[in-house]
């Protein structure tokens, strides 16, 4: 029984090795995400490095980060933060999957249920076939200035 | 020939009604818009100026920011006020929210090609959408843009 599981249990550990290594547009170069580390960018109120997926790479004054539908993605700052400001919203390619993709941000913040006023909400698109379709394959940085 | 004219002033009064109801649909999130009465200061302490503006040239908050013009399909053209220091490059961000559609760009053209007039203080924004796969030049783009 043993002898019969190993090859198998060995052959799917490859294979999502393998899935998860071209998840990534540069996953060569994409980080482990065991201890995040805290950005230091002293010109920003909060800064949040946000993985396709929804998953927080690092970040300074960001609180915590859900998505919950698809190309919807919502963080919440930290206490101190002042919100009366504009999100700036980049693509982070190697922490995206394939090209055509793009990220906003959603000033209602209506696809965050219970929003706060320290919520930002950005959706994120991918470019199929000549249109736009909401996608969880978008990373991408945003700045609070 | 009043009587000939009804139908068509009708027609075209009906028209009218059409495309407002067209334009208060048009926004992504129409129904959480708020109304822009008054338009509330930004607080962005380490930005010098920074700008919400609607896909019709409306200013929706702003800071450090004198007008908002658009003078062509989607040229947007920024005036600072005068305190600002220019030597800098803007960072503009789509706002989803106030567009209309979802395959939408926007651009800074630090050459102000847009902008009859330009001064060391305006800032050009290119907005663009796609149709039918390609970019064009649109009003269907709401953004933010922030000078730091």
């Amino acid at each position: 029984m043993k002898r019969r599981l190993f090859p198998a249990l060995l052959g799917l550990l490859v294979t999502a090795g393998a899935a998860h290594a071209q998840s990534d547009s540069g996953s060569e170069k994409a980080p482990q995400l065991a201890n995040r580390p805290n950005l230091i960018a002293p010109f920003a109120q909060a800064v949040a490095q946000v993985s396709a997926g929804g998953t927080l790479i690092s970040s300074k004054g960001v609180k915590s980060v859900t998505r919950p539908s698809t190309g919807q993605i919502c963080i919440e700052l930290q206490r101190g933060i002042v919100a009366r400001t504009v999100p700036l919203v980049s693509v982070d390619w190697s922490e995206s999957t394939g090209n055509g993709l793009l990220a906003y941000w959603r000033s209602t913040s209506s696809g965050c249920p219970n929003a706060t006023r320290r919520t930002v909400n950005i959706v994120t698109y991918v470019i199929q076939g000549g249109a736009a379709n909401l996608s969880d394959d978008v990373g991408f940085v945003v700045v609070v200035p | 020939m009043k009587r000939n004219l009804l139908p068509i002033l009708f027609g075209f009064s009906t028209l009218v009604v059409t495309a407002g109801a067209g334009h208060a649909q048009s926004e992504n999130d129409l129904e959480k818009v708020p109304q822009l009465a008054n338009r509330p200061r930004l607080i962005s302490p380490l930005v010098q100026a920074a700008a919400h503006v609607s896909r019709d040239a409306v200013l929706i908050a702003s800071k450090g920011i004198k007008s908002v013009s658009s003078p062509s399909t989607g040229q947007f053209c920024i005036e600072l006020r005068g305190r600002i220091v220019r030597k800098t490059a803007p960072v503009i961000s789509v706002d989803w929210s106030y567009s209309t559609g979802n395959g939408l760009l926007a651009y800074w053209d630090p050459a102000n090609n847009g902008c009859p007039g330009a001064t060391r203080r305006t800032i050009n924004v290119v907005t663009y959408s796609l149709s039918g796969g390609e970019p064009v030049l649109s009003n269907n783009v709401a953004f933010v843009v922030a000078v730091p």
